[in-house]
């Protein structure tokens, strides 16, 4: 028997919150009765690093996602979804945030990142379904900027493409929402929710790697 | 999700999704331990923060020991006591726990006593990947190793049975992949905390030689308990048998597992998976292996197990084939992951497809972590690199200060391990004799760089010891440290280094706030100027952990953010020269924003407003930028230093010598002390650029642009502008009366203040370029206007004033000679009526009565006496040259007029200024001074020189043909362009009533040529660089005391003993040596704005700044408001952003 566990690999940068929303995600998984693990790669991420942390379901015990595993490929920021280029596949969905974190070794030379344009360029030679998703706009609106994690997660559960059910989703973040920071939480989800539905109602123009949401 | 205490002491039968680390809390947990200690380590830190969290709930004992050594000693006398215990490192803190570790097995534990000691393949968070299963049979020390975050909590349940029935300490060793793996648990119930209490046994417990030998003895009993336990344990499994197997351990069997099943090949490969690896269990392996023929040994790093099983094989005749490292399969660096799992199972079993190669892929720019804005390590770094520069040596250590070591702060030459800051230091200052620095933090002081630093203590070592105390050991996530007491979350910073340091017997001990850049400069200057070694302390609480913790130590809230500065533009990449166009082409260098740092940092009061414009440089008729060379020269940057003055000067090498120096009478450091030796700091380099073995400056030289502009007078102003003709391409023709060019620098201006090297230095500089000289050329003699103007473009008139002013003095006394013709006569004339052995008076207080009356001295002079109408204050000579004529013998009556000649020698009267004169500043007019009645006396002379001043001799104008406009006798010009009334005629230097110093003359020269070039090639095409600005008239220096610098004298270059002077016309000035130079250039106080300086970007770091084009911004969501860049930025550029309250000060 072949099996082939679904992997989820979350990337951006040191404080974007990238460890606690794959921790989210395994909560809900485990939540709903599923096999989950989460992997993370941390140590100095928090002075400002590339972080990444995967999801696996389904059977199985490591926590790895190696080259061209990535089933989807959350990015917080626009350059580490191109530093997880290699992590992709034909079929794999890259959900990529556009706000631009530039490194400080660009920014202190006066060069700026990449344009998201580019990226997506770049992301679309090894998939096609690409969709760039300004949740940070969405957290915004919730009231944090520092909700963007969240509303990530929202336009996740919204697009419906997890093999963990939007609901037992909904049902962790829910529980997020007892402090004020937890409310804004709530909102950033079910605003990045919201995105992630109107995109994902729109199914073929992911497959056509265009720019929603912007 | 519920906290980690609720989670981790939940019910037995409960599936959780835990961290690996947390599944070995709940193993240790599940085996009743009853004390547990550490130190934090990624990847091992989730294991002691985990009990750090749950011990009190647990009701046991737990501590962030000091080290592991000591961590492993307690957990040992835990285990002594009669409890299992835990103690958690990471692979490095192993190693130095090795001396205790290597003798428990002898003495063997009560209780059970596990070792967590995380290992790291590919070092993502370490500088090594050891591989400590060789340890395991090293030191007889059981060793097992998790797969799995299940794995790692029935592995670390069992190994606690393992070690009390073995007696033997274990190892539990999870590399990171299975430390920060989250994955289902099953939870098993909760064991009975068991303690026996240390019961006295005697000589049980002492490893003396004779105790050892039986000790160990014992230890084969042991391991063959150990050996029937790991047989008879569930550590290994094998999901089937067949002819060909897989053999992994560790992580790597969970990922072989996944592949085998992913690539569907479960059934036909067999998978031996191991969580031990000593003992191994040799019977089961050896069964199970007889059907197998080829086996694959899958382990991280070394062929540890490869090579066992080989022997293990070969010793009992099985014939299986064993692939791995050995055989070229599998890599002996780094952690596996599925793609190299999936290359092995290709390349030595055959099954599955070789990894596809992913296209091209460029990886975008690297994001390498980076100190925290605000952080105080930066600030400190930051502060010694000020003080030290590129010449010392940096040694760092192990924590977040590590990150100190990438640039731009630079700070780390070598780094090796915790605690070796301190020592690296030592034995590098020792063996090379440099200044050394070592750094290290409040945790790491206590870890182990205590011994370290009472090493150098002891052996008084010439060093700078570094504790950089932020309260927290912020590296790991923010554990306690013997710096800092965490009670329910809340820190409580000791500030106890300072005194452990002084207990040590370090005697230059000092703690300093390294966010108040003043005092961490001050204190890095006292210990740099300080024999031995000197211990800095740097404390501030790490403001990240402040704000998580959301407590400060005064009790209030501390807010994540004080406020936003932002770039003032105004000021930023603007100097003071630049608002008149004169930005200088150099680029920044950081040496040199170094030192403009350090002034900013340490000099300056930040409340007193600063000038945009050094006075140096706007009081300068050339504009140059003083600061800028002198900060070059004080960083040793010599050839920029050369530039920025040459770029602007023709006649370097004169003007050094010679130049009123107009700069030095409102020199900032004036308000000081003594202003800075501006002219002999330019001296200085030219002296450093003749002993260069290629030409040090290399102006550019536009290509010819066929137009000719002649030249009449090769005098300063007539040679700059030739030179700066010359180099926008004109054909240019100079022509002058003498057959040698110089103008007055060569007839005017004694050798021993100009020797005639130097002035042919700087006539062949510019000859050089292709300037054309005519000599013996007399304008309306040979020479006509007309004519010139029919074969040249423009003409230059340049051929100075001629002629003294006469002083009609009655009676019949003395010889009468103008002193220019006296200056002019050659020196080796001194016979003929030269003043030799006579008395001579000088009348003048100007430059040229001094230079008579020193070179009348030099030829021969019995006595030589200047009188002057001025007091002795007022005496528009240079002062210097005032001083030296007097200690060269010549003496002064200032405040005298010579009345008439007298047949022995000169009456003269006492003079004061007329009462109506007497509130006007400046120079006064002969007439305004009046005699004093009764005062009159006579000077002895046979020779009289007359030096009060020049004028235009009318022939000089009479010769050109034209007539050209004039004002007081001298011809008027326009003041931008120098273009007289003719339309192609310009004229410059003592012509002209333009400034008559040298200096004076060469910028009028090179205005004259900008003029001519804007004339003749038009605004387009001529040079875009404007001419130096007209200096306003007046330069009043702000009295106000607003620098906090010590008092250092102004140094002096060398100089002839006056005694020996007047023997010959050598130059008496000497010139400064290196060490001199930049002593002195670093007494500048760099009071102008700089329009190159990036220090923030160049040497600060912090990752708030941003260039945007060419522009330094602030980004608002990084800055914090720390105040720390606003204190040294040198163009006092950075302020809060207005909308906010000021920033008050951290504690």
């Amino acid at each position: 028997m072949t099996t082939h566990a679904f992997k989820l690999l979350a990337v951006g940068v040191g404080g974007q919150g990238i460890l606690s929303t794959v921790r989210l995600l395994g909560a809900a998984g485990m939540a709903a009765g599923l096999e989950v693990r989460v992997g993370q790669d941390h140590g100095l991420a928090q002075r400002g690093g590339s972080v990444e942390a995967s999801l696996i379901v389904g059977p199985g015990a490591s926590g790895f996602i190696s080259r061209g595993e990535a089933d989807i490929v959350l990015a917080l920021e626009p350059l580490e979804a191109q530093r997880a280029i290699p992590r992709m596949n034909s079929e794999t969905t890259v959900v990529i945030e556009p706000t631009c974190i530039v490194p400080y070794s660009l920014t202190s030379r006066g060069l700026s990142g990449p344009s998201i344009e580019s990226v997506v360029v770049e992301v679309a030679k090894v998939t096609s379904r690409v969709l760039v998703v300004d949740a940070s706009a969405a957290a915004r609106e919730a009231g944090s900027a520092h909700s963007l994690n969240v509303a990530m997660l929202g336009v996740l559960s919204g697009l419906d493409i997890l093999p963990i059910p939007a609901a037992a989703i909904l049902s962790v973040a829910e529980g997020l929402g007892h402090s004020a920071l937890g409310r804004v939480n709530l909102r950033a989800f079910e605003l990045g929710c919201r995105l992630g539905s109107e995109a994902a109602a729109s199914a073929s123009c992911a497959r056509r790697g265009e720019v929603a949401g912007r | 999700m519920g906290s980690r205490r609720d989670l981790l002491l939940d019910r037995p039968g409960r599936s959780a999704l835990l961290l690996g680390n947390d599944a070995i809390v709940r193993g240790a947990i599940e085996a009743g331990v009853g004390f547990a200690c550490g130190y934090p380590g990624t990847p091992s830190t989730e294991v002691t923060d985990g009990f750090a969290e749950l011990a009190p709930a647990l009701g046991i004992p737990f501590e962030y020991s000091v080290n592991e050594k000591i961590a492993l000693e307690m957990a040992f006398a835990a285990s002594l006591a009669g409890a299992r215990s835990i103690v958690a490192m990471k692979h490095l803190g192993l190693m130095y726990a090795g001396d205790p570790l290597s003798t428990i097995p002898y003495i063997g534990v009560e209780g059970g006593l596990v070792i967590v000691s995380a290992g790291d393949p590919s070092c993502l968070t370490s500088p090594n990947e050891q591989d400590q299963r060789h340890l395991a049979d090293m030191l007889h020390v059981p060793l097992l190793d998790p797969r799995t975050p299940q794995d790692a909590l029935d592995v670390t349940r069992f190994a606690f049975e393992l070690s009390e029935r073995s007696r033997l300490p274990v190892l539990v060793r999870p590399t990171t992949r299975v430390c920060h793996t989250m994955a289902p648990v099953r939870f098993g119930p909760i064991g009975a905390r068991r303690q026996t209490g240390f019961v006295r046994s005697p000589g049980r417990y002492i490893p003396m030689p004779a105790n050892a030998r039986r000790f160990r003895r014992e230890i084969i009993e042991r391991l063959a308990t150990a050996r029937e336990l790991i047989e008879e344990s569930a550590l290994f499994s094998c999901s089937g048998s067949r002819s060909t197997a897989v053999l992994a351990s560790g992580a790597p069997a969970a990922t072989c597992a996944d592949t085998l099943a992913e690539l569907g090949a479960e059934n036909e490969i067999a998978l031996f998976q191991l969580s031990t690896i000593y003992p191994l269990p040799e019977e089961w392996l050896l069964s199970s292996l007889r059907e197998v023929e080829t086996l694959l040994v899958v382990e991280e790093l070394s062929p540890y197990l490869e090579d066992r099983l080989r022997a293990l094989l070969a010793l009992h005749g099985l014939g299986t084939r064993v692939l791995g490292k050995r055989t070229g399969h599998l890599p002996e660096q780094g952690e596996y992951d599925p793609e190299v799992i999936r290359r092995a199972f290709h390349e030595a079993l055959q099954v599955g497809e070789p990894p596809a190669l992913t296209g091209d892929h460029q990886p975008p720019a690297e994001r390498p972590p980076s100190l925290c804005p605000s952080c105080p390590h930066r600030s400190a770094f930051f502060a010694a690199r000020t003080v030290f520069g590129d010449d010392a040596l940096y040694f760092n250590d192990i924590g977040c200060y590590t990150l100190g070591t990438a640039p731009p702060l630079k700070a780390g030459d070598a780094l090796l391990c915790m605690g070796a800051g301190f020592t690296l230091a030592a034995g590098v200052a020792r063996m090379t004799g440099k200044q050394t620095l070592g750094f290290l933090g409040d945790s790491t002081f206590f870890h182990s760089g205590m011994p370290a630093l009472l090493n150098v203590i002891k052996s008084d070592v010439d060093m700078v010891a570094v504790i950089m105390d932020n309260g927290i050991t912020a590296m790991t996530g923010f554990q306690e440290s013997p710096a800092a007491k965490i009670i329910d979350g809340r820190s409580e910073h000791l500030g106890n280094i300072e005194g452990t340091v002084r207990a040590l017997g370090a005697k230059h001990v000092e703690a300093v706030d390294p966010n108040d850049l003043e005092a961490a400069c001050r204190a890095f200057e006292r210990a740099r100027d300080r024999r031995g070694l000197s211990v800095i302390i740097t404390q501030r609480v790490c403001p990240v952990f402040e704000v998580r913790s959301h407590l400060r130590t005064d009790g209030a809230k501390p807010a994540a953010k004080v406020g936003t500065f932002e770039v003032d533009h105004a000021s930023c990449g603007h100097c003071g020269r630049s608002s008149h166009g004169l930005r200088c082409a150099q680029s920044s260098a950081e040496d040199f924003e170094r030192q403009i740092v350090r002034m900013r940092s340490l000099e300056s009061d930040r409340e007193q407003a600063r000038p945009a414009v050094a006075p140096c440089a706007e009081k300068c008729p050339l504009y140059l930028c003083v600061q800028g060379y002198a900060a070059h020269i004080a960083s040793g940057r010599y050839a920029e230093a050369l530039e920025l003055i040459m770029d602007a000067l023709a006649l370097p090498d004169s003007v050094c010598r010679v130049c009123d120096k107009p700069c030095e009478s409102v020199c900032e450091r004036g308000t000081v002390d003594q202003p800075i030796a501006i002219n002999d700091l330019k001296k200085f380099v030219l002296q450093w650029a003749r002993e260069c073995d290629e030409p040090a400056y290399r102006p550019e030289l536009e290509p010819g642009n066929g137009k000719s502009v002649a030249i009449v007078g090769a005098g300063p102003a007539g040679l700059a502008a030739a030179y700066e003709l010359r180099l926008r391409g004109y054909e240019v023709r100079v022509f002058d009366a003498n057959e040698a060019p110089g103008g007055m620098l060569l007839t005017g201006i004694p050798a021993y203040r100009l020797p005639r090297e130097a002035l042919q230095r700087d006539v062949a500089r510019i000859l050089d370029h292709g300037v054309h000289f005519e000599g013996g050329r007399r304008l309306g003699g040979d020479l006509q206007l007309e004519t010139l103007l029919e074969e040249h473009g423009a003409v230059l008139l340049a051929m100075g004033g001629g002629r003294g002013v006469e002083l009609p003095l009655a009676g019949e006394g003395p010889r009468v000679l103008d002193a220019l013709d006296y200056l002019s006569a050659q020196p080796d004339s001194s016979s003929a009526g030269q003043g030799s052995g006579e008395r001579v008076v000088v009348i003048g207080g100007g430059n040229s009565a001094i230079d008579a009356s020193r070179s009348a001295l030099r030829r021969g002079a019995k006595k030589v006496v200047i009188v002057s109408l001025e007091d002795r204050e007022h005496m528009p000579a240079i002062p210097e040259e005032i001083l030296e004529a007097e200690r060269e013998g010549v003496v002064i009556r200032a405040g005298w007029k010579a009345t008439d000649l007298i047949e022995e020698g000169v009456r003269h009267v006492r003079v004061q200024p007329a009462e109506s004169s007497r509130a006007v500043a400046g120079r006064l007019h002969p007439d305004a001074y009046e005699a004093i009645p009764g005062t009159q006396e006579i000077l002895g002379a046979e020779l009289l020189i007359v030096a009060i001043g020049q004028r235009l001799d009318d022939s000089v104008l009479g010769g050109l043909g034209i007539d050209l406009e004039c004002e007081g006798g001298l011809v008027r010009v326009d003041t931008e362009t120098h273009l007289t009334s003719h339309p192609r005629v310009f004229a410059a230097g003592d012509l002209t009533a333009r400034d008559r110093t040298v200096t004076g003359a060469i910028a009028a020269g090179r205005r004259a040529a900008w003029g001519i070039d804007r004339t003749l090639r038009g605004n387009e095409l001529a040079d875009r660089r404007p001419p130096p600005p007209i200096p306003p008239p007046f330069v009043t220096r702000n009295e106000n005391k607003r620098w906090r610098s010590h008092q250092e004298e102004r140094r002096h270059p060398p100089e002839l003993d006056p005694a020996a002077r007047t023997g010959s016309f050598d130059e008496v000035v000497g010139t400064f040596d290196e060490e001199g130079a930049r002593a002195e250039a670093n007494r500048c106080l760099f009071c102008g704005q700089c329009g190159n300086c990036r220090s923030c970007l160049d040497l600060f770091g912090c990752p708030a700044f941003l260039l945007d084009g060419d522009r330094v911004e602030i980004d608002p969501d990084l800055c914090v408001g720390c105040d720390v860049c606003a204190q040294f930025c040198p163009n006092g550029a950075l302020a809060a952003a207005p909308a906010l309250s000021s920033i008050g000060s951290l504690p």
